[in-house]
């Protein structure tokens, strides 16, 4: 199993991808932090000091995109026959496949984390307000940001096993949660609070209805649910 | 050993393949021969267990492939099998190098097996299509194969691609391991098999020797005459005009002819039995 998963996390960092995804993630938390920073008064960064702390759950779409490309992206350039012929037992695939999921998405976490400590830390120094990261609320949003980091990841996974195609998953989510989940969110009122994208936003940040134990729980169960109909239809399907 | 039995694969309404049972003798190229959509590549998508048969079996030394204790022993090379383009050929050995827990050096040995060391560190997407031809046989040969499964491996290669598979397969079965390769170039199997399974429509038509199958079929005599005529006459429906002065007979042989030319006093210029080529039995066995 552990040689699935290290064949699974080399397959993706060999890929011209996932590496741009990471720059890309990184790139835009500080293009963020910049935007936070300037854009908001000494005095309302010291009320709401996570806002420069923020910037990760911003990109979060980028990671679900990179745990797109660990099941969906196999299917795409055709190497998921090579991938069976070695492995044939498929749900030990899917299983490693979900691990390497969480493992990078966890490691996306960090390096986001990181460079979002250092450079939000130097921006509100520069700016001159007294906040650190390492004040209670912050500390906590950037533990959500690791978990939800991988979390995203690994539901990315799960929505390219179901779809097996790598553009009908990133268009389709994309839809999902940036029109079609606030929309119906807002008729279910609030049970829509446990509809996936508000579910993983819980963990980042815990919002009216869900707290983040809540969140992490509901996100969990839709990863597995949408997990379940993908590892049925991969096993049951044809690769031809 | 690799047996089908009972083989049967539908998609929908079509029948891929119809009740297929055959045995693949180990040490032997096996040459899976057929047109174009008979049923060839989903055969061998069942014994790699990346197709699931409608009903029957494939087996490969008894067991379905997704059982067997080391997968890594069977090879494949199949057609649609891709590579990602952005990926050297080196790390896609590396990749599943790592999932069948097989030690890295292996990578850099099939690599020069392949003849691929030069081209090892740079994107497959500049591959030629000989060399990502290449790249799938050094992946097949990975975990040092017993068994190789080749789909239309000559397909879309130039005549030295095709020399250098035919050298390959040679080779390969010289330490006793087996081949099964289908192909719908007939020429190409002719050259290299040991046995021959020809299907159509799904179903099996003949399994067979090389040797054997030939001379199943029926050969014809050349005779070539100044007097052509007189002998056709002779001959009747059994011989037809080839060209000026050479008729083709069939059902009769050399001899026969030859004495039949004899008594009646006609000149020969030339009497020649040809043996059948698999070619001829092959569409003699696939005609409708």
């Amino acid at each position: 199993m552990t040689a699935l998963v290290k064949s699974e996390v080399l397959k993706l960092w060999t890929t011209r991808l996932v590496p741009g995804l990471l720059l890309t993630f990184l790139g835009l938390i500080v293009l963020y932090v910049f935007v936070a920073v300037s854009q908001t008064s000494v005095t309302d960064i010291e009320l709401s000091p996570e806002g420069p702390f923020a910037a990760a759950a911003a990109g979060v779409i980028l990671v679900l995109m990179l745990g797109v490309t660990v099941t969906a992206g196999e299917y795409r350039h055709g190497t998921i026959t090579a991938t069976f012929l070695v492995a044939p037992r498929r749900e030990r695939v899917l299983l490693a496949k979900l691990v390497a999921a969480l493992l990078l998405g966890f490691a996306f976490a960090v390096a986001g984390v990181v460079v979002n400590v250092g450079v939000g830390w130097l921006a509100v120094e520069l700016k001159g307000a007294d906040v650190s990261p390492f004040d209670g609320a912050v500390t906590e949003m950037l533990g959500g940001t690791l978990l939800g980091c991988a979390l995203w990841s690994a539901l990315g996974a799960a929505i390219g096993a179901a779809t097996r195609n790598q553009v009908t998953a990133i268009v389709g989510a994309v839809v999902w949660f940036l029109i079609a989940e606030p929309l119906f969110g807002s008729l279910l009122d609030h049970w829509g609070s446990y509809l996936p994208g508000a579910a993983l936003g819980a963990i980042f940040e815990s919002h009216g209805d869900l707290s983040r134990t809540g969140g992490i729980l509901a996100s969990l169960g839709w990863i597995a649910l949408i997990g379940a109909i993908g590892a049925v239809l991969v096993i049951r399907d044809d690769v031809n | 050993m690799l047996v089908a039995e009972g083989l049967t694969k539908r998609y929908g309404k079509v029948l891929a393949v119809d009740d297929l049972s055959f045995q693949v003798r180990s040490g032997t190229i096996t040459g899976f021969l057929g047109p174009n959509g008979a049923g060839k590549t989903t055969t061998l998508r069942i014994f790699l267990g990346l197709v699931h048969p409608t009903s029957g079996t494939a087996t490969i030394d008894g067991k379905p492939y997704d059982r067997l204790e080391r997968p890594a022993r069977v090879g494949a090379v199949l057609e649609a099998t891709g590579f990602y383009p952005g990926r050297s050929g080196r790390d896609h050995l590396r990749a599943f190098a790592t999932a069948a827990e097989i030690p890295i050096q292996r990578v850099d040995q099939v690599l020069a097996v392949v003849g691929l060391e030069d081209a090892a560190n740079r994107r497959v997407g500049g591959y030629s299509l000989g060399m990502r031809q290449r790249l799938g046989i050094a992946t097949a040969l990975l975990g040092d194969p017993e068994i190789l499964i080749l789909d239309e491996p000559a397909n879309g290669l130039d005549p030295d691609g095709i020399r250098w598979i035919r050298e390959f397969m040679r080779g390969f079965v010289g330490d006793g391991r087996t081949i099964l390769v289908s192909s719908h170039v007939l020429a190409e199997i002719a050259q290299v098999a040991d046995d021959v399974l020809i299907i159509d429509k799904g179903r099996l038509v003949a399994q067979a020797p090389v040797a054997e199958l030939t001379a199943r079929t029926s050969g014809a005599v050349r005779v070539r005459s100044p007097q052509a005529k007189r002998l056709h006459e002779l001959l009747g429906p059994a011989a037809a005009v080839e060209s000026e002065g050479a008729l083709l007979v069939q059902g009769r042989s050399a001899a026969e002819v030859g004495e039949l030319a004899a008594a009646n006093g006609i000149v020969l210029h030339e009497l020649v039995e040809e043996a059948a080529t698999l070619e001829e039995a092959f569409l003699e066995l696939t005609a409708e």
